[in-house]
């Protein structure tokens, strides 16, 4: 040992930092398990798990009450009372016949175990015998080996006896001890069938609340779940000490490696890959760790619910512990589309990031890369979540590069295109659906390559024949510059005026000038007949609101749009319902709105499209209404009497000095400077406005949406949109725009001022609601994402003009573009897998096919198809009113009946030849309507789409082969007409052939005769059995009773479609 | 406030700060008896002293709460996980310098008086080891266990995204002990750079033990016995690696542009950055005419530059500052000595030669890869 004064330190001292730094490191060692063991998620499961106990107890107490309610219940339990004191009652006998049992079961086991020791002695010898003879043949030892195994043999036989009477003993013995119990046991089985619901109450709060603290000190309920009764007081006790203490066990820090109650829970989708670049992995989700209820139908919160997913009852008695839950608790709005295992997207197939996007990794709130909706969203997360906002510090674990951050639940639909791209409408993607309407109407896909469009009729009317239609070129001029001036609702978006050139009206004028001169120096004649007759106005009005012009035009002067625009408090329910009004303004607003068609065109010009809409544009989508000459002149008459024109637009006359400033920027181009000099001193004011003009067209794009002739094969001016959800948010030019928080004063509130979000949905947003901004320094409102200095708003980008954005703006509402930011948000370049996408079978191509149709050329502005549209309806109630002359209240009434019918169940319910044939040339098939299918103008090939479509929407063969061709007795005939006029009274409102019924057109139903052409024979019985199954509120009445079905009446209904198929 | 922000910044571009550091280096670490004298002369010395370091330290301090409390651009660079260890680097370095230097001044001046020197131990003496050593060492482990623990509990792991080829972020750093090596990149072409410069590092520091043969010194701290030798590999530490890891850290932007410490990373920002190679500076702009087919023509002049640098510069060293060391050293050490200083001031001049005239390369023959 060294002395004390030759160490360099004094051992105590060091003893003392020994200690002191052990203890600090504990501490240290401490605070890392809790750092390890406080994760934020287990904080939602236990919150979750107190919301289930309440919920549990609730629900429990409910079932007990319920049970003990039930007169079935009470009686149950009497006769198993009743059972187990007659089994009392003859206790002494089944007491004996179970000493019995024992006793020979005792026998029994004796002599089985000694049978079996005595046979393994047997094949033993057995064995040893068998290989002797094989190899050596017989001689004297296999003798004796054979001798030995008889004699054992012998000895295993002698048991067989009596194991075989000790067995049928017991079996005697066990069958007359059976119906003693058999009731009791009969009973017992009923009472548990009768508490199953509460067993399972039971065991589940047992399960959530081992203590029971949410029964309070109830000491018989407490006893109910821990079935004092079965186990007794002893060992209810006791379970319940080990329930509570290995509850609380389990969960300890480093104990929770086992069977914890609190742990992360994951998806794992083997099929669906995320590909890191690098690797590819299997999906997998840990969403549900917090996202606790989000299966579960009890927990869907009412401002989710639009579609009657909980019954009303239920829907309105919502208790505060579901008013109040925290949203990562809520149910998932549409459980009957997904996460259920019964609906087309169950979870374990499809897991949450697959459609939401996000890392479903993660396990804390900004590790799954949630985004917010709103400006209130992010400020709400950043209190509650440490979500980056201005005034919290960035959180390090913002994964800032993940590729596909989380959709923001306004834009959530964007994920379903991924694998429904095919489709039109698209169930439960409905605001998905309405972009894709809206980027179909807009025409989009005229500037911007869409794949899915690409085969797509140009928007806008063929602009080739426009001196004929449109004398007035000053009209045209006001029309290029102000659109919206003339006709507020238009689709015809505006390229004046917006950011980036208001300030240069002069020049934007000579613009419009050169714009026009071109298009009507190219403008072909059109050779319009004369107007026949003289028409007459106010037939035509009637005219117009009879024959469903209403279908796909409105004469409406003022705004309707507004009404469905969404305001910051919208429930999700009320969304979808603001989403559905407005397709339905769409499917009416098909065509322009008329006001001002006698300003804009002349009365031949309209008498001529009304007769033949084709003959100006072979492409138009308009129908022939197949008009006479006379119904035709007086719609025109009525036309030209809406006059509603330009308010304040006044385009400046010529100016040839700006002209040639124009001309001079597109000739520099290709030129120098010198030679544009001198060619723009040789050139005419008209030959600058056409070479302006051609240049103008070309650089705004015109083409895209109108045929113009010299454009013919001009490629779109647009960038392609096809994959722009995947389009990289950096290489999105966000220009000086910024944003800011304004207080209610209208002032920027003191540091909220900084750039854009840099997202991709809000670059697409203030492109959509304002094209030209990133050449401004404009400011957004974090509040309502729109500009706020919209008028002090300055043009900072140095551009020379052809480098100037020039997106023309379309005026969408707030609605329409959150509507198309998801649709461009689903336009992703991600690879749908194939075992997750409908089938592409032809029938599903078809389907989709058929959809797309029927949105362009609009059928559900008029019929009912797949459950939408009929969107004409109103303007029909309106028609009964206003000159038909009927009370509002019956005008509703009948309002089905004179309206286009619903085509439910149409594949289902026609022949396809005559589908056909009805496409080609439409017969009336209810006479006394008044309004009329048109002639739509198909390829041969869009109407065996559509005939296909309806034939597999309905699940048909194609095509169906008909061959009911009845033969008749004449007795039968007789029996069958007398069923028909007699029994059923069926003439009292169908037409048959040339014999009309009585009373009014309003209960008429259609013409027997074309049954036979028309209607597929298996059709007509279902339709005789139950007319309600296959058309919900027909006037049909029903005649038989589906469930009880006789004989008799199978005839009848055989004999009826036979009688009617046989109607010439 | 908003003033000594930008003059901050000001003096943060990389002229400005490696021009000061150049300029001040070698009054601060004199290499000889003459800027020895001037460092007496102005007291710099007295940075080494208790009432120094609490002024250096003061300062470091006071800028990192300055700009930390008061500047959201510089809160998101010092904060960033990735560069949490090198502020603490740049304590350290500095503390682990003031006390090395600090120790060397005062043996300097216990030599001086002719006392033993602060590590002065009896050779014929013991060394406890335990338990006084190894108990020691066993509470540092513990200590540094829980600081390990503490900052890893305190600054989770900056684990990032899985990497993208599409989508790299801007700007893309090395990881901070390389970022001196990125630096350089922008400079000289990456074989250069990245592998001959590198392997002379090595090289170089392997070497340093034959070339020094000066025996003073060893075992203990002391500036005055061994100023050369101190000197050039603090430049070569101080002045080439660590500013260089600072300047990667703090003032490297997007697309690796120069930022001041309080200014805002603008992608954006378009910096006039149009470099020309030494032979169109001959070529084009004075001779005004086309840059020669022939390769070797072309690059004629780079070649001869270079070749100068190395051929003459050697005999006028050894002539003149280097000529002491020429006798101490003898031929072959000093060659070797010789290129790794040439090779050392290399890069400072290349970075001179690109801030002042645009220079991108002295030779540049992209067809072959190889620029210089």
């Amino acid at each position: 040992m060294a002395e004390q004064e030759e160490r360099y330190y004094k051992i105590s001292l060091l003893n003392k930092w020994f200690a002191i730094s052990s203890i600090i490191f504990v501490l240290t060692l401490l605070w890392m398990f809790q750092d390890d063991y406080a994760r934020k998620w287990k904080e939602y499961q236990r919150e979750f798990r107190q919301l289930e106990v309440d919920k549990t107890k609730d629900a429990y107490l409910d079932a007990e009450a319920k049970l003990l309610s039930q007169a079935e219940y009470a009686e149950t339990m009497y006769a198993l009372d009743e059972a187990e004191h007659t089994l009392d009652d003859k206790y002494k006998k089944v007491e004996e016949l179970k000493a019995q049992i024992a006793e020979k079961e005792a026998d029994n086991f004796r002599y089985t175990s000694e049978y079996q020791r005595r046979k393994s002695l047997y094949d033993e010898i057995k064995y040893l015998y068998e290989e002797a003879i094989a190899h050596h043949g017989e001689h004297h030892n296999t003798k004796q080996l054979k001798a030995e195994m008889q004699d054992k043999e012998k000895k295993m036989n002698e048991l067989v006896p009596k194991m075989q009477s000790t067995n049928q003993n017991l079996k005697d013995l066990r069958d007359e001890l059976k119906p003693y119990e058999a009731e009791k046991k009969r009973l017992e089985k009923e009472a548990r069938a009768l508490m199953s619901d509460v067993n399972v109450l039971k065991s589940k709060l047992r399960k959530v609340d081992p203590q029971l603290t949410s029964i309070g000190d109830n000491a018989d309920l407490q006893n109910d779940i821990y079935e004092v009764d079965k186990r007794g007081e002893f060992g209810a006790t006791i379970a319940r000490a080990i329930n509570t203490v290995g509850n609380q066990i389990r969960d300890l820090p480093v104990l929770d490696l086992s069977s914890p109650y609190y742990k992360i829970d994951q998806i794992v989708v083997p099929d669906v890959i995320e590909d890191l670049n690098f690797s590819r992995v299997p999906k997998v989700d840990r969403c549900t760790t917090c996202h606790l209820g989000i299966q579960r139908k009890d927990y869907i919160h009412e401002d989710d619910n639009g579609n009657g997913l909980l019954d009303p009852e239920e829907d309105r008695n919502q208790d505060d512990l579901l008013q109040t839950m925290k949203k990562p608790f809520r149910a998932h709005p549409r459980l009957d589309l997904f996460l259920s295992s019964d609906s087309p997207h169950p979870i374990d197939q499809f897991g949450c990031s697959s459609c939401h996007a996000g890392r479903g990794r993660g396990t804390s709130f900004s590790s799954v890369v949630h985004k917010p909706s709103s400006h209130q969203q992010k400020q709400e997360w950043g209190e509650n979540h440490n979500y980056p906002t201005k005034n919290t510090h960035p959180d390090w674990f913002t994964l800032h590069h993940w590729q596909r951050p989380m959709f923001p639940t306004k834009y959530a639909e964007a994920g379903c295109f991924k694998c429904h791209s095919g489709e039109s409408e698209i169930d439960g993607g409905e605001k998905l659906t309405l972009g894709l309407a809206l980027i179909e109407r807009s025409g989009c896909y005229g500037c911007h390559n869409i794949k899915k469009y690409e085969e797509r009729k140009p928007v806008g009317p063929s602009l080739t024949k426009v001196a004929s239609k449109i004398k007035d070129e000053n009209w045209t001029r006001n029309w290029i510059k102000n659109p919206a001036d003339f006709r507020h609702n238009t689709w015809m978006p505006k390229f004046y005026d917006l950011l980036n050139n208001r300030n240069t009206d002069e020049r934007n004028d000579q613009e419009v000038h050169a714009i026009t001169h071109y298009l009507y120096q190219n403008s072909s004649e059109f050779e319009m007949a004369e107007i026949p007759i003289k028409g007459d106005a106010e037939t035509g009005e009637t005219l117009f609101n009879a024959l469903g012009c209403m279908g796909c035009h409105q004469i409406s002067p003022e705004s309707s749009i507004e009404s469905t625009d969404f305001t910051s408090n919208d429930t999700d329910a009320q969304k979808r319902a603001k989403i559905e009004a407005h397709r339905n303004t769409m499917r009416i607003e098909q065509g322009p709105n008329l006001i001002g068609t006698g300003v804009k065109t002349s009365p031949r010009w309209v008498y001529n499209w009304l007769k033949d809409p084709t003959q100006y544009n072979p492409d138009t989508r308009m129908p022939d209404l197949r008009l006479t000459d006379k119904e035709a002149a007086d719609l025109t008459a009525y036309l030209v009497t809406l006059r509603q024109t330009f308010k304040k637009t006044n385009v400046k006359s010529l100016n040839k000095e700006i002209l040639s400033t124009i001309t001079e920027e597109f000739l520099e181009g290709s030129k120098s400077e010198a030679a544009v000099k001198s060619e723009i001193k040789e050139m005419s004011s008209d030959q600058m406005l056409a070479f302006t003009g051609q240049k103008l067209i070309s650089h705004y794009g015109c083409y895209g949406c109108h045929n113009i002739p010299g454009f013919e094969s001009q490629k779109p001016v647009g960038v392609d949109l096809t994959y722009h959800g995947s389009k990289m948010t950096k290489k999105l030019d966000f220009g000086s725009v910024q944003e800011a928080v304004y207080d209610q004063n209208g002032h920027i509130k003191p540091k909220s001022l900084k750039h854009l979000n840099h997202t991709n949905y809000s670059w697409f947003r203030q492109k959509l609601l304002n094209p030209r901004i990133w050449d401004t320094n404009a400011i957004v409102d974090s509040n309502t994402e729109r500009i706020a200095n919209l008028d002090d708003a300055k043009v900072v980008k140095l551009k020379k003009f052809t480098e100037k954005t020039r997106m023309p703006n379309f005026g969408f509402s707030d609605l329409e573009t959150e509507a198309i930011v998801t649709a461009l948000l689903g336009f992703v370049n991600e690879e749908a897998l194939s075992s997750k996408v409908i089938p592409r079978t032809p029938e599903n191509v078809y389907v989709e096919r058929g959809q797309s149709l029927a949105r362009e050329y609009n059928c559900t502005g008029c019929h009912l198809l797949e459950d939408k549209g009929g969107s004409i309806k109103p303007s029909i109630t309106n028609w009964l009113v206003h000159f038909e002359g009927r009370d509002q209240n019956e005008a509703q009434a009948v309002t089905n009946s004179y309206s286009p019918p619903n085509l439910i169940g149409e594949g289902q319910k026609v022949q396809t030849d005559w589908l056909y044939s009805f496409f080609r040339e439409p017969m009336p098939i209810r006479p006394w309507l008044e309004i009329r299918m048109p002639t739509f103008n198909f390829t041969e090939e869009q109407v065996n789409a559509l005939v296909r479509y309806f034939s597999y929407l309905d699940q048909q063969d194609f095509p169906f082969v008909d061959d009911v061709k009845p033969t008749f007795t004449k007795e039968e005939y007789t029996n069958a007409k007398n069923l028909l006029e007699q029994e059923f009274q069926c003439l009292k409102c169908h037409i048959k052939g040339n014999q009309m019924p009585g009373g009014s057109p309003a209960n008429w139903a259609p013409n027997l005769a074309m049954a036979k052409e028309r209607l597929k024979p298996e059709w007509i019985v279902q339709w005789l059995l139950d007319p309600q199954k296959l058309l919900p509120g027909t006037k049909m009445p029903s005649y038989f009773d589906p469930e009880n079905l006789t004989t008799e009446e199978q005839d009848q209904i055989h004999a009826l479609r036979d009688y009617i198929l046989a109607i010439e | 406030m908003e003033i000594i922000k930008s003059f901050i910044n000001y003096i943060s571009r990389p002229t400005v700060l490696f021009t000061v550091v150049l300029a001040t280096f070698f009054f601060v670490f004199p290499p000889n008896n003459w800027f020895m004298k001037v460092n007496r002369k102005l007291r710099i010395y007295k940075i080494w002293s208790n009432k120094g370091g609490i002024v250096i330290f003061s300062v470091l301090l006071a800028f990192f709460l300055f700009g930390g409390l008061t500047d959201h651009n510089f809160q998101l660079i010092i904060f960033k996980p990735d560069n949490v260890p090198i502020i603490g680097l740049i304590f350290g370095v500095t503390f682990f310098l003031w006390l090395g230097m600090k120790q060397a001044l005062e043996n300097d001046e216990r030599i001086a008086n002719n006392e033993p020197v602060d590590e002065y131990y009896d050779p014929e003496d013991k060394v406890l080891v335990w338990p006084d050593l190894i108990y020691v060492e066993f509470i540092a482990l513990i200590l540094c266990s829980v600081f390990l623990t503490i900052w890893g509990i305190v600054l989770k792991a900056p684990l990032e995204e899985p990497a993208n080829l599409a989508d790299s972020p801007n700007p893309s750093k090395a990881p901070w002990y390389f970022l001196g090596l990125q630096e350089m990149l922008v400079y000289y072409d990456p074989w250069l750079a990245g592998v001959v410069f590198p392997t002379l590092i090595i090289v170089g520091l392997m070497a340093i033990p034959y070339i020094d043969l000066n025996p003073k010194g060893s075992g203990y701290y002391s500036y005055a016995e061994r100023k050369a030798e101190i000197s050039i590999f603090m430049f070569g530490w101080l002045g080439m690696w660590v500013i260089l890891i600072i300047i990667g850290t703090f003032l490297r932007g997007p697309n690796w542009n120069f930022f001041g410490p309080f200014q805002y990373w603008d992608s954006h920002l378009l910096p006039a950055l149009t470099n020309v190679n030494l032979s169109e500076y001959v070529w084009v702009k004075w001779l005004e005419q086309g840059l020669p087919k022939n390769i070797i023509k072309r690059e004629i002049f780079g070649f001869l530059l270079i070749g100068g640098y190395f051929a003459f510069l050697p005999p006028i060293l050894t002539l003149t500052i280097f000529k002491k060391y020429f006798e101490k050293l003898g031929t072959a050490r000093y060659s070797v000595f010789l290129v790794l200083v040439l090779s050392l001031a290399a890069l400072p001049a290349k970075m001179y030669l690109r801030w002042l005239f645009n220079l991108k390369y002295l030779v540049a023959i992209p067809e072959y890869f190889f620029n210089i």
